[in-house]
This record gives C-alpha cells, structure tokens and sequence, in this order.
C-alpha cells in the first residue's frame, strides 16, 4: 500500500488484522465509553498509547491527542469544576487563597474528557493502521453498497490530495506576495485566501470526480471480482459486536 | 445504422449559444478529428456526444442524439461505460482516488464490468505496455507528473476497451516522445474503436484521423480530405501544431510552393517535396 496522510506503513498484528474486524472493534470501544467509570477509562487510555508506542505509532497518536484532546479536556475541567455553580464547591487546599473547585463537576469533566480521549485515541489507531483502500475494499467484501462505502473512506483516500492542493495555493499565493506567515493574526487573515479556492477546487473536484467514478461503473450492481470476507471474520466480528450490546444490556440492568 | 447520429443539434448555456445546427455521423471504427481554438465548444461537443449532457438537463437545446439508434437516456449506467469512455483536459481529474496503484487505477473499472481476473489482468497489462507506464505501475497515481496522469487517464479509458473514444486535447500536457507513443497505441485501436479526438493543433489529428473538422462559432465544418482541413485550419491561424503541415505552410507563405498545391501531411512527403525544391 502507497504512503497516506494518516496511515503509517508497518507489519503488525493490527497493520494485518481485517479492517471490517477493526471497525467492529471500534464499535465495541464506542458502546463502552457509557459502561465504564472514567479511571477505567483512563487506565486503558494509558494501555492504548503504551500499544501505540509498541507499534512505533507513540509520537502520531500522542501529538495529535495533544492537538485535539488536550484544549477541550482542559475547557471541560475549567468550565465544569471551577466555573458553573454547583452546591459541593470547596477549596481546592485549605489556603485563604486557594481556587474552589466543585468534586461532583470535576467528576463529570473527567468522564467526558476520558471518553472522548479514548475513542480518539481507538480512532487513531484505527486509521493509522488501515489504509484506506484495505477499508473500502473489505466493506464491498462485506456487502455494503458502493456508494456509502465510498462516502466513508473517501474523506480519508482524498486527504492527502487537499494537504498538497493546500500547500500548492499557499505556496502560489507566497510568490504573489501575500504573507501567510508570521504572527497568529497574520495566519489568521490569510485563512479565507486558502479556505476558498480549496473549498471551490473541492467541490469541482468532487462533481468531475463523481463522473469519472460513473464512467468506470463504479456504481454497477454486478460482483465485481474480489476476495469475500473469511468465515472466522465474520464469527469474530459478531461476536466483538454481541459483546459490546451484552455489556450495554448489563449496565442498563445495573 | 450509424453510430451515432447527431442530427441539427443546438445547444446554449442560457443565452450563450455554443452548439449551432451540428450533424454529425460516425460509424464503427471511423476516427474524427475536431479541431477549434479555446473556448468554441469543443469540450461541450465531447460532453454531449459522451452522454454528459443530454437535452433538457442543462441550458437549452434542440436536436437529437442517438448512439446505436438509442438516446443516452435509454442506456443502464454499465452499458453507458462500455459504449463510451470521455477523457477530459485536466489530467488530475481523470482518475478515481480509489486506488493505490496505477495498475489498481487501470484495472478499477474493469474490475466494475464484472470481468474475470485473468481478463482484468490482460487488459491491465496490455495498457500499462501500450501507454508505456509498466514501471509505474506500483506507482501512487497521485505522485504521478501531468503527463503520466494524462497517459494513465487514457490508459484507464482504453481498458474499459469502449466503442467510443473521445480524447479532449490528448497530448496538452506530453512531451513529443510521449506524444508518439500516445499516437501509436490509438492507431492500434483502429480496426476496434471509434474515436473523436478534441484539440487545438493538428499533430493527432493528420496521424491518426480517418475525418476532419472545425469547429467553428458553434458550427462543425467537415471535411473528408486532410488537405481540404488542414487549408481550412490555415484560416484560423492558430490551429498549428504539426510541423509537417507548419513547414508546408511556410514555404507557400514564401511562395516556394503552389498556392494550389496539396499541403503535405507526412515526413516522406514533406522530405520529397523539400528534395524537389532543392533539385530545382
């Protein structure tokens, strides 16, 4: 498989492991961020960045968690600890000067912070590991319509063409120029002269390449010549699926 | 029955008329040349006769278009690529982002005709060998340079092996050994395919071309003998690009030739001429 934006080439286990059994996978990891407590959560936050690093994927996953998890966790323990009223505030240490906090909002922040940190960080492994095109192809293998397996993986296979359509405008409009670097605020202005033409180059892009796709029968409802899934994948994806609505059913009961 | 048969075609994008009372028919096999300057239609031209327009959709038409005695609107999708296959102009719009490799990039639709593996195979191999891209093929088609993509565009086309072939300026973005290349792989479908080549120079067109025309405000112009065309290009001034034809020209700007004499078409001919010249 050729080189992608978020896929990174490797021979593990997981590179290996069927992308319909993955994507299951990370179904079971969804149902059960709503079953278990946030230190639960965490502690397999922790064995997912220290698998992450085992698979030389530590420095990928932990950057971009960094990126994206870092300032909506720390808004979430902000905002609900520190800031919205609530009947348990109480000193953080028993200083005259010491910020109050609130235990029961604290809590709360963790849990939602815990969650979303785990399905980022399952989701970052995910398409770390999975090109693609090893997608699309296991969902045509799978059954699913062209169509919808294209609206899935497509974000994915096209960006890499935009992070270069991106760095060519930049770069075009460096020569005529315009400054797009330098401080925040600079970026800042410069941000609609790169957002419009690649929003514009996109969406022609999309339309051409819709008729491109037509053309080569893309949306054909004979069976194309490919690999069906194996019988153990299917039994492993039911039963991965079977276990995430068994421990959804038993918290519900709880 | 021919082809396709384009009867008083007209077409404008709301007032701007660019398709005026064209007709047109081509049987199996024929290979026509369309030669224009930018902007008078010949795309549109090409999307019309692939199916990419189709009356009533967009602007305003009147006419009719039938392919094998059937309008495009009769065609399931699956049939409507195996009858005609359209190659535009930018060379990064003709693949599908769906596959790895340029070999993948090939084999994609005929994958989606639902052939065997060893005919996809063939087919594969045998346009990766015609479009001179065999060490490319485990290429990512989105690090290609714009001429391989054009060559793979094409390539990718020809394996769906189409009864027509529409090539919208085929060799903008070659060089001239990959242009010759590109040539002889489309005289090989001669006996198989019929194609409509869309451009601004003549260079394919004297190659490859069994017919001519220009099109002209919206109008085509056909014409049956390259002499006749390639007169008539000579009109517009810009529609160059063969240098046979271009020093042929020359040397009767010059008046070293009969203004009535036929312009040649060959490098024999032009060779011969030139020897003739010189003895005299």
């Amino acid at each position: 498989m050729t080189r992608n934006v978020l896929y990174r080439q490797g021979d593990s286990a997981l590179h290996r492991l069927d992308p319909g059994i993955k994507l299951c996978l990370l179904a079971w990891v969804a149902c059960s961020l709503f079953v278990y407590p946030w230190p639960v959560l965490l502690a397999a936050d922790l064995l997912l960045l220290a698998w992450s690093a085992s698979l030389h994927l530590g420095r990928f996953v932990a950057l971009r968690l960094l990126v994206m998890a870092g300032p909506f966790a720390l808004a979430l323990v902000i905002i609900h600890a520190g800031l919205l009223p609530a009947a348990d505030r109480q000193r953080l240490a028993a200083l005259p000067w010491a910020l109050h906090y609130s235990p029961a909002g604290l809590d709360y922040a963790l849990l939602v912070a815990s969650r979303f940190v785990t399905f980022l960080v399952a989701s970052l492994l995910f398409v770390a590991t999975t090109h693609p095109l090893a997608l699309l192809r296991s969902l045509e293998a799978l059954g699913v319509a062209p169509g919808v397996s294209y609206l899935l993986t497509s974000p994915m296979l096209l960006i890499e063409q935009f992070s270069r359509r991106s760095q060519a405008i930049r770069d075009s409009q460096q020569t005529r120029g315009m400054n797009i670097e330098g401080s925040w605020l600079t970026r800042l202005a410069s941000l609609p002269s790169l957002f419009v033409p690649l929003v514009t180059l996109a969406l022609s892009d999309t339309s051409e390449r819709a008729r491109i796709l037509d053309a080569r029968g893309f949306r054909h409802a004979a069976p194309r010549q490919q690999a069906t899934a194996s019988r153990w994948q299917a039994y492993a994806r039911r039963s991965i699926l079977a276990v995430a609505v068994l421990q959804a059913v038993i918290k519900s009961c709880l | 029955m021919p082809l396709i048969d384009m009867q008083h075609l007209n077409f404008a994008y709301r007032e701007h008329a660019v398709l005026r009372d064209v007709n047109l028919q081509l049987e199996v096999g024929e290979h026509l040349a369309v030669i224009g300057g930018n902007g008078c239609g010949k795309t549109t031209f090409g999307h019309w006769l692939s199916g990419r327009l189709v009356q009533g959709e967009t602007g305003n038409s009147s006419g009719s278009l039938l392919i094998d005695g059937r309008p495009w609107s009769a065609f399931e999708p699956l049939e409507h690529a195996r009858t005609v296959q359209f190659v535009g102009q930018l060379p990064e719009q003709q693949i599908t982002g769906l596959a790895a490799t340029v070999a993948d990039e090939v084999a994609f639709g005929a994958r989606n005709l639902g052939l065997s593996v060893v005919e996809v195979d063939r087919r594969v191999e045998q346009v990766l060998r015609a479009c001179e891209l065999q060490a490319l093929a485990q290429a990512n088609p989105f690090e290609l340079s714009g001429g391989e993509l054009q060559r793979l565009g094409i390539g990718a086309a020809m394996a769906m092996q189409p009864k027509v072939l529409i090539l919208d300026e085929p060799g903008s973005n070659l060089d001239p050994a990959s242009r010759q290349v590109l040539i002889n792989t489309l005289r090989q479908l001669r006996q198989h395919t019929t194609l409509v080549l869309l451009d601004v120079c003549v260079e394919f067109a004297l190659q490859l071309a069994t017919r001519f025309a220009i099109l002209e405000t919206g109008q085509l112009h056909h014409f049956a003998e390259p002499d006749a065309f390639l007169r008539a290009a000579d009109r517009f001034g810009t529609l160059t690009g063969s240098p046979v034809a271009d020093v042929g020209l020359a040397l009767r700007a010059r008046n070293l030739r009969a203004q009535s004499a036929s312009l040649p078409t060959t490098v024999a001919a032009l060779v011969s001429e030139l020897k003739d010249l010189s003895d005299a």
